[in-house]
């Protein structure tokens, strides 16, 4: 602690010795373009969604590496880990219903429905755009709770940039970056090393928990201008992860030590065309492949060897035509294809391919026919191979009554496709009396064979359910308004509801004649969340701001709900007795905060700025203590936590900055519930530009 | 490597599941373990605190065998409102081991005992229901584990929390009652409130402290089928 109050001393005491002039603070952006909200560039203050910008300064500013850390310090945004790396929650909604992408294209490679956030390198991304609420019409599948979009920019003239950074737990971040212009050809390349002791602590294990873990991320960006009116671009990726692995489990004395490697690998390439018809008509091809890997092998001092293999690739076509059929109306319309495959140990057969082939169309018309109002429907149809096909429209409105004030409406459908796990699963864990998990494609192949064998002691009622899995759907609803009661202030407030449909889960569906269980996925539950999000930034002083969001949120599975009410759900007195339950004891959906919030203050002044950062998160429900199958206020919470970071910067001599920080000021620690927040660190970090 | 360790307990809670059972059936309550044993009546309901049915050590890490387990059952009589022995008069009506209980009828025995579970307010059944009796079979009479309380799907009177292949606790499920007809062809309603010893279910797995029965029942001594 004491080392925390001297840093912050050695931070505001620079605060007082830092000399005057100018402030580039922007907090009013909304003459910034966006290009997620629409498929088409639009400034921010007249898109009909929500949407919020990071940009590369506040990324630098919270000095984040990964994807994790700048999205960790976003309103509404709570960050889980729950053993399949950072999963990102929006809106209340869990990782599954969040689609992420570079440059428009998605990202893949998930674990049980989460995509690693800390996959992801954040040092050459320029900017990132996050809608909220269905955008199912323009994306497809996973866009039920909103977009996170990740974009590379040119830059505009030729340039090099290398940063290094070191800090506790020998935690080591270089990069070097070059822009190359040579005519026409624009070329960008980036390279990002990541370094650092494996940081966990398991409280049952006597495991030594400093292995090694490296991070590798190249990216090249490269555009050609063919001619005025044609462009090529080029955005080639490649990122490697290795988790060394070693580690021994204890159980009374019996020690099982396990060695081995983990190893990912994500690529990616993505060329595209554009060419402008006409004035009003342009048209974008893109071409997209990426390849996603993960191998697990472990060995271990006891009899079973572990190992996990899982490869998915993506192949995707796309054409885009942008029309501006008059003054007031404006068409997008596209068509794509997606071939998508996996190979698995995890399925009946690493040899054996499963593949999901979609094709899709969308058409979106903006109208701008009455003065400050602007209407966008949109539709997008996707059909697929494996499961039913899904139909994604939404409405929105843009409204600008004054100068200072902007409400937005939307209502749209979203949609998840069910995952290659959800349909191929084929997982015996025989070490565990033989359980299996069946995906929903395989489940009445396998058991008919094992009727055959006569392995099936009884199919359950669940088992009639077994069909050709159905899209998880959602209806969103967001109605936002922004207000700039002057140039020095604006607020924002977003009121939003999401319906969710025939949310896939597993069930127990027959039984082996040894009774161990047979599971498989069906369409069943239904829930909802439903909240509010609220900004505010403020001008304190010309160098001196403010950034406050706040999120309060309610879900719930109305299913329990409607037990609840009909009396039928019970809990548990402290003495272990049953009684009934009350519906105002329900809390809703687990792993979820009702409140988060996030300030952030920041003075900056001349070629200096420190900011301090503040994430609060308040109870959240993690275990099912009474046994009811729903959450509760008899149920067990991680407890709320506040983390506390800061980062002061000094930019010198033109190209240079110096950067020193401390996360985790306040020193929170929660191994269960936050294995991967560290305990307080320290950087510091050197940048040319 | 979260992952690993997790797999690895969910083996290790898992296996318990289905460990099987010899039947040795001597009794051997150990009332010389830390929860104590102790039988009470009140308000015409009898109280059975920390009934102890082969507790463990722990689990291998790697098989999940329970380590320390003798494999016997133990036995109770709600009849007379004690543990038994279960010699040559058998007049036991519920064995435990484990998660695992029997009734004294079908396979398990030679006697009348039947049972059923139903997920109803132990305060709220108020008679049972004969022909709804099962015996033990290929199944067991009382279902144990219910993957899934919310929906009622077997009214098993335990589920696992967290759901596996997480480590998970066993933990009751309230409002589950296990109607039983004794081995004499009497009747009583059941509930079990804790699995764990002195009825403090933890909240993460805890095997040392696991198979400590704390359960409650009114038995109906002149036969009819209503509490």
């Amino acid at each position: 602690m004491k080392k925390a109050y001297l840093y912050l001393l050695i931070l505001f005491c620079s605060v007082g010795t830092a000399n005057s002039q100018v402030d580039s603070t922007s907090f009013n952006n909304l003459n910034e373009v966006v290009v997620t909200a629409t498929r088409t560039e639009r400034k921010l203050g007249n898109v009909s969604v929500p949407v919020s910008i990071i940009s590369q300064k506040n990324i630098r500013q919270a000095a984040s590496l990964r994807l994790n850390d700048i999205l960790n310090e976003q309103t509404g945004i709570f960050i889980t880990d729950a053993g399949f790396g950072s999963a990102l929650q929006m809106q209340g909604l869990s990782a599954d219903y969040s689609l992420i992408m570079l440059n428009g294209e998605p990202l893949i490679g998930r674990n049980t429905g989460v995509l690693d956030l800390k996959r992801i390198a954040v040092g050459n991304i320029q900017k990132i755009e996050i809608v909220r609420g269905p955008s199912s019409s323009l994306y497809g599948s996973e866009a039920i709770a909103g977009v996170i979009n990740l974009i590379t920019k040119e830059e505009v003239k030729n340039k090099l940039t290398a940063s290094l950074r070191y800090g506790n737990f020998q935690t080591l971040d270089a990069s070097v970056g070059q822009f190359l212009k040579i005519n026409k050809l624009k070329i960008q390349i980036f390279s990002n090393l990541f370094h650092t002791q494996l940081y966990s602590v398991r409280p049952y294990s006597v495991e030594k928990n400093l292995e090694p873990l490296w991070k590798f991320n190249h990216q090249l960006y490269s555009s050609y201008r063919i001619s005025n009116n044609t462009k090529v671009t080029l955005l080639a990726r490649y990122s490697e992860e290795r988790f060394n692995s070693k580690f021994s489990t204890t159980n009374l004395g019996a020690v099982v030590y396990s060695d081995g490697v983990e190893k990912h690998i994500d690529y990616g390439i993505n060329p595209t065309i554009t060419h402008q018809f006409s004035a009003k008509i342009k048209s974008t091809l893109r071409i997209y492949h990426t390849n996603y890997q993960s191998n697990q092998e472990l060995t271990t001092s006891s009899s079973k060897d572990y190992y996990d293999y899982f490869r998915q690739r993506l192949y995707k076509a796309e054409s885009q035509t942008d029309i501006d059929i008059n003054k007031h109306i404006n068409l997008v319309a596209g068509i794509g294809y997606i071939y998508e495959n996996v190979k698995s140990s995890r399925y009946d057969s690493e040899s054996n391919l499963k593949e999901s082939k979609i094709g899709y169309a969308f058409l979106q018309s903006e109208i701008n026919v009455i003065k400050n109002v602007t209407t966008i429907a949109g539709v997008r149809f996707d059909n697929n191979s494996n499961y039913q096909s899904a139909f994604s429209p939404k409405l929105s409105f843009s409204v600008k009554p004054s100068s200072k004030i902007h409400i937005t409406a939307s209502v749209g459908y979203g949609f998840k496709a069910p995952d290659f796990r959800q349909l191929y699963l084929n997982f015996t864990n025989a070490a565990a009396g033989g359980y299996s998990v069946l995906g929903a494609l395989e489940a009445k192949k396998q058991i008919a064979v094992l009727q055959q064998q006569g392995q099936i002691d009884a199919v359950t009622s669940d088992y009639a359910k077994l069909a050709v899995l159905k899209p998880e759907t959602s209806l969103g609803i967001n109605l936002g308004i922004s207000y700039l009661p002057s140039n020095k202030t604006k607020l924002s407030i977003n009121l939003f509801r999401n319906n969710l449909d025939n949310l896939i889960d597993y069930s127990i569906v027959a039984y082996y004649k040894n009774k161990a269980q047979i599971y498989s996925y069906i369409n069943i539950n239904k829930a909802f969340t439903q909240g509010v999000e609220f900004n505010i930034a403020h001008k304190i002083t010309k160098y001196f701001t403010a950034d406050i969001g706040y999120q309060l949120l309610f879900t719930g599975n109305q299913d329990e709900i409607d037990k609840i009410k009909q009396g039928l759900v019970y809990t548990k007195d402290k003495n272990g007795v049953a009684r009934k339950m009350e519906l105002n004891e329900y809390f809703g959906l687990p792993n979820r905060s009702r409140h988060i919030a996030n300030v952030k203050l920041q003075y900056e002044k001349n070629n200096f700025y420190i900011n301090v950062r503040t994430v609060y998160h308040s109870r959240w429900a993690i275990n099912d203590k009474d046994g009811n199958g729903v959450y509760n206020t008899n149920d067990e919470f991680a407890s709320e936590y506040l983390q506390l970071n800061s980062t002061a910067g000094y930019h010198f001599k033109k190209n240079y900055s110096i950067q020193i920080g401390c996360n985790n000021i306040t020193n929170y620690k929660d191994f269960t519930n936050l294995p991967t927040l560290m305990e307080r660190n320290y950087f510091i970090s050197f940048n040319y530009n | 490597m979260r992952k690993q360790n997790r797999l690895l307990t969910a083996v290790i809670v898992t296996v318990s599941l289905f460990t099987a059972c010899k039947k040795d059936d001597t009794t051997t309550i150990d009332t010389t373990n830390n929860g104590t044993y102790k039988v009470y009546t009140q308000n015409s309901v009898t109280y059975v605190q920390n009934f102890v049915a082969d507790t463990i050590q722990g689990y291998d890490p790697m098989s999940g065998q329970p380590i320390g387990a003798t494999g016997k059952r133990v036995f109770f009589s709600l009849e007379r409102s004690e543990a038994v022995t279960d010699t040559a008069n058998k007049t036991w009506d519920l064995a435990f081991n484990g998660s695992k209980i029997w009734i004294n009828g079908g396979v398990s025995g030679n006697k009348m005992g039947g049972a059923y579970n139903v997920a109803t307010l132990f305060d709220n059944v108020t008679n049972a229901v004969d022909a709804s009796m099962k015996v033990d079979g290929a199944t067991r009479a009382i279902t144990g584990y219910d993957p899934s309380p919310n929906t009622a799907s077997n009214n098993g009177w335990y589920t696992l929390t967290p759901a596996p292949p997480l480590a998970s606790v066993i933990v009751t499920v309230p409002g589950r009652t296990i109607l039983v007809r004794t081995a004499s062809g009497k009747y009583a309603k059941l509930e079990i409130m804790s699995y764990y010893k002195g009825g403090n279910t933890p909240s993460a797995a805890d095997p040392k402290t696991e198979r400590f029965y704390n359960f409650r029942f009114v038995y109906q001594a002149n036969g009819s089928t209503t509490f």
